[in-house]
């Protein structure tokens, strides 16, 4: 499991039949609420988030958004390996549509170059 | 007499110590602050001595005046709690995760740092709407340490006469190579 570059997420999804996805990220849209990830060499940094849902199952294939708060498809748990290590870029947040990401109602989960 | 006045003397100081351990074993889970969140986990890299800021956590506060009567890192192993403040946020960013202590970070809108109190006694007043607060650590990895990891922050608070308890959900977890994560990950759990 390699460190990665910003602007690209690697998404596992444990016991979920569609593996690993490692794709440039598509923004999504009305992400609102963020935390700054910063930058520099010790910000690498793993998230991991119940009970995550992702859109149908396939739509993980589109972008990279995974819903925090939805109960009906796809049940799993998602983490998203990012490292945003150039010391000349402001970092990286990791935003949700509805709350902040960790709270009980994150909605779309996105990590922002 | 003055024997019998001990005794009552005793029977009252008794009786006052009593009470007062009644009250502070009734600590309620189901507060103001709220249930902690959603679990999850978030690890970072940093060598052993280095300190890192985490500033991850949010809560609101929709009862009455409270205040913080201690924080501390709940279940915690190799990770070592230096600082806690409490930070007003108004906007739609919390002060986040990052190397090095806390500084100001005008960049962040909404984030108050210039409010920030002392989690330990701080003062927190309830919040309408979106507004709430943000707790800011400084932590770092214990010496000789190649990964340790907290279960959450723990927030002992009172309103009034009630004592309450925040737990958070979210794990926080330190090493020392990138490619740890993982696997402390999997075997801490969520």
């Amino acid at each position: 499991m390699s460190a990665r570059s910003s602007g690209h997420t690697f998404t596992e999804a444990k016991d979920w039949a569609g593996g690993k996805i490692y794709q440039n990220v598509t923004a999504l849209q009305n992400l609102t609420k963020c935390v700054p990830e910063g930058s520099g060499p010790a910000s690498s940094t793993v998230s991991k988030g119940n009970a995550a849902t992702f859109k149908g199952g396939v739509s993980i294939a589109g972008d990279i958004g995974i819903n925090l708060s939805a109960q009906t498809g796809y049940s799993a748990t998602a983490t998203l390996f990012f490292d945003d290590s150039n010391p000349n870029d402001p970092g990286a947040k990791l935003c949700g549509t509805t709350d902040f990401p960790g709270s009980a109602n994150p909605g779309w989960v996105q990590l922002e170059p | 007499m003055i024997r019998r006045w001990r005794l009552m003397a005793a029977a009252a100081v008794l009786a006052a110590a009593m009470a007062s351990c009644t009250s502070s074993g009734d600590t309620r889970s189901d507060g103001p602050f709220g249930n902690g969140g959603t679990p999850g986990a978030h690890c970072v890299v940093a060598q052993p001595g280095q300190v890192r800021t985490d500033g991850d956590q949010f809560f609101q506060n929709s009862g009455s005046q409270a205040r913080i009567r201690s924080l501390s890192l709940a279940g915690d192993h190799g990770i070592e709690l230096l600082r806690s403040w409490i930070v007003r946020i108004t906007g739609n960013t919390l002060y986040g995760n990052w190397a090095g202590w806390p500084v100001n970070r005008p960049q962040l809108r909404g984030v108050h740092w210039d409010t920030r109190q002392a989690a330990v006694g701080a003062s927190v007043p309830p919040v309408s709407g979106k507004d709430g607060y943000n707790i800011v650590l400084a932590i770092s990895l214990a010496p000789g340490r190649r990964e340790g990891w907290a279960r959450g922050i723990s927030v002992h608070y009172s309103t009034g006469s009630q004592d309450y308890i925040l737990l958070t959900a979210t794990r926080i977890e330190i090493v020392t190579k990138f490619s740890l994560c993982g696997s402390l990950m999997k075997r801490v759990g969520i």
